[in-house]
């Protein structure tokens, strides 16, 4: 982390977006998906499926793509690339990204699940990926697929470490906006219903992973490489979905 | 109640990742295997078994053998 991130418009005008918009867009995000997933849940009669799964991850978007939207245009300087660094070089982006991907999910998050299975027993998060995708086959994964793909990583990486961490850099410095969206991003994933030893190790794991996406933001000061690593993650997911059925 | 394919809590029907048998009389619980053979009990899932707490007064015996769960990709 020896590099700064990059100047911004703020060399010119100072953005005045910061972590009271990071908040304002996880309490709308919260909101909106736990009312668009009743919704759904109304109209399905089913409290899980696939309609309730999208409709709950397109309510969450809303806030953590729309409140930093309006950020840029309204506190910054009306561009997310300037803003928050959502820039993408292909050539060294990808190839970064798809080894942070990798590495993400066979090595990151089974070391620190690992680390918790030494000192407790039956530590298993084999649940998770059912939780967050509901398990679905054919169709539904087909469907499924794109918004974990293409939708997550672009809008989270956009939120948690461009948003978050450049709010909380600015305020505290790069190494606080790191860990700081790193925490920030394991508690918004956490989930209950495994044992509670299983879903802290679950939250760290995720929280380790997001530790690994923010280095890449601050260390090329874009977005480009965590947005290619996060996609990498969740289509390993989606493949491991696919083969399993 | 078939104990060896669903979660015997109310509601639940998940997988069975363990078992539970008891003694009455001795006032013992066990938690074993999901493959162990048992005259009587449950199956229990893996988030079930894992909050599971003897009535007050019994004792648990855990006697499932220490696992290393295969550890599947997640989604965040």
């Amino acid at each position: 982390m020896s590099e700064p991130l990059p100047a911004a418009a703020s060399d010119v005008v100072a953005p005045s977006w910061g972590l009271g918009d990071a908040v304002a867009g996880l309490a709308v995000g919260l909101v909106a998906g736990g009312l668009l997933a009743a919704i759904a849940t109304g109209v399905t009669g089913k409290v899980d499926g696939l309609p309730v799964t999208i409709a709950g991850l397109v309510g969450l978007w809303v806030g953590l793509a729309g409140v930093p939207l309006m950020a840029a245009r309204r506190k910054g300087s009306g561009s997310l690339g300037e803003d928050f660094g959502l820039r993408l070089v292909p050539r060294s982006d990808i190839a970064i990204g798809v080894v942070a991907g990798v590495v993400g999910q066979f090595v990151v998050v089974r070391v620190v699940v690992g680390i918790f299975q030494a000192f407790a027993h039956n530590i298993d998060v084999a649940q998770q990926t059912k939780n967050v995708t509901g398990n679905p086959e054919g169709l539904g994964l087909a469907v499924l697929a794109p918004f974990l793909v293409l939708g997550a990583p672009f809008v989270e990486e956009l939120f948690f470490r461009g948003l978050v961490l450049r709010s909380i850099a600015r305020r505290a410095g790069r190494v606080a906006g790191v860990i700081g969206s790193s925490v920030v991003f394991g508690l918004v994933h956490f989930q209950t219903g495994m044992g509670a030893a299983s879903d802290a190790a679950l939250m760290c794991a995720i929280g380790s992973f997001g530790l690994l996406l923010a280095f890449l933001a601050v260390r090329t000061g874009r977005l480009g490489p965590g947005l290619i690593a996060h996609a990498t993650f969740n289509a390993i997911t989606v493949i491991a979905l696919a083969t399993s059925h | 109640m078939d104990h060896n394919s669903a979660c015997s809590h109310p509601g639940c029907g998940g997988a069975v990742a363990t078992k539970l048998t008891y003694d009455y009389a001795g006032r013992t619980v066990w938690l074993v295997d999901p493959g162990t053979v048992i005259e009587h009990g449950m199956g229990l899932c893996q988030g079930h078994a894992a909050t599971f707490r003897p009535p007050v007064g019994w004792v648990l015996e855990d006697e499932r053998l220490p696992t290393i769960p295969r550890q599947p990709p997640i989604a965040v």
